[in-house]
């Protein structure tokens, strides 16, 4: 599955930001066609992102989405109609509340691939839960859509419908948070959080991103391009973590290669979930394209930074 | 061959805002073509670029007579035809 560390939202309406969206270095953009768009300018918004989907080119790696208004308003199906194109990678569908909300996306979307020429399920779903009633079907909304690739939390919707107050510990939603990213790794797809709306205040984004990382989450929404960095930084793997993973790689290697049953690294034992954990460690730092050193180079790290002339590491 | 559709009413679509236009179209009486009037930056330098624009839009949309008001700064095309185009639905052609 693919990185989707940060997910930069672009006011659909605004011509001056839809273009250079790309170039800010986020994993994926989101043209908003639903909360940054006043009734008025629904429209507007439709056309322009219609449009802009035809001829900018947002860069190779970036993966193009567009979040539509829900299908229970009078425009979210004319959003789906509008913008389902050959560079629309995704939806991200809002205020899903059953798994009706999305399969009624996927039909649809089926339905103008089919018409328009396109690649049979090329475009994927993303389903957003911001109400008590969503968070609460999560598990059934996760598994109900062979193009779903994440499930989202709506963090100012969900606080809203709750009665609760968003503070910077989250606690009004933490329990949605730990229920999106249960429903996400059941079915085997992606938790991404919800944005962090202060956009100048960085040590709460990094905090925040921080949090849900150790909760299991692939990836966070984010309202400015400001936000990028610290969400990347949060998310990529630290140097110390690949070189552990690379231990743990190669010391499976070298018990396969002895024949021996008992893998141990240092005087660790590894077991599976450790060697789980190291093979989504490094499959995220291929991904973010971060250095990934071989054993011998880390050994004869280990073995430079030994003054005393012994064995450095002792790990396999 | 693409089907006609007329306006219904005046709409107005985008705004005079940076990199925006903002693009009203009111219906005309049939048989007098579309009409077109454009103010701000793009008007001396691109002028006949910009028309072309507004008027291959209409007429890939069916809309043969139409009168155009545009105004706004060194819009993208991209933008003109987005902005022509909805104007053109809050117009009432495909009602």
């Amino acid at each position: 599955m693919r990185l989707r560390r940060s997910r930069l939202y672009v006011p659909g309406n605004n011509p001056k930001m839809i273009p250079p969206a790309g170039l800010y270095g986020a994993d994926v953009i989101s043209l908003d066609l639903e909360d940054a768009v006043g009734p008025e300018y629904k429209i507007d918004a439709r056309m322009l992102v219609s449009e802009a989907l035809k001829v900018v080119d947002f860069g190779p790696s970036v993966e193009v989405t567009v979040r539509i208004n829900p299908l229970s308003t009078e425009w979210g199906r004319w959003d789906i109609k509008q913008i389902v194109c050959e560079k629309l990678d995704g939806i991200y569908i809002p205020k899903v509340e059953t798994p009706e909300d999305v399969i009624q996306v996927d039909e649809l979307v089926t339905e103008l691939e089919d018409k328009k020429g396109l690649p049979m399920g090329r475009i994927k779903l993303f389903a957003t839960m911001e109400t008590a009633k969503g968070i609460l079907n999560a598990h059934e909304i996760a598994r109900c859509s062979g193009r779903l690739e994440g499930i989202t939390i709506g963090g100012e919707d969900l606080t809203a419908d709750l009665g609760g107050e968003r503070s910077s510990d989250g606690i009004a939603i933490h329990t949605a948070r730990q229920l999106i990213v249960l429903a996400a790794k059941a079915a085997g797809i992606q938790a991404i959080d919800t944005v962090y709306s202060d956009f100048k205040d960085m040590d709460g984004l990094r905090k925040e991103t921080n949090m849900v990382r150790i909760m299991g989450y692939d990836g966070k929404a984010c309202i400015h391009p400001s936000q990028i960095e610290v969400i990347h930084e949060a998310f990529n793997p630290k140097p110390e973590e690949i070189v552990q993973a690379v231990k743990v790689m190669n010391a499976i290697k070298v018990a396969k290669e002895r024949g021996s049953g008992v893998i141990a690294l240092g005087s660790k034992m590894i077991d599976r979930p450790i060697v789980l954990k190291a093979e989504k460690m490094l499959s995220r730092a291929r991904a973010a394209e971060l250095y990934i050193p071989t054993i011998e180079e880390i050994m004869q790290g280990d073995n430079g930074s030994d003054q005393n002339g012994k064995k450095g590491g002792g790990d396999d | 061959m693409v089907e006609s559709y007329r306006l219904k009413r005046e709409a107005v679509a985008g705004s005079e805002g940076k990199e925006d236009c903002m693009v009203r179209l009111t219906p005309a009486e049939p048989g007098t073509g579309i009409q077109i009037e454009i103010e701000g930056k793009s008007r001396d330098f691109f002028r006949d670029e910009v028309f072309k624009v507004f008027e291959t839009t209409l007429k890939s949309m069916g809309i043969e007579d139409a009168i155009v008001f545009s105004k706004g700064q060194s819009p993208l095309n991209f933008t003109i035809i987005a902005r022509t185009k909805a104007a053109a639905i809050k117009g009432g052609a495909f009602e």
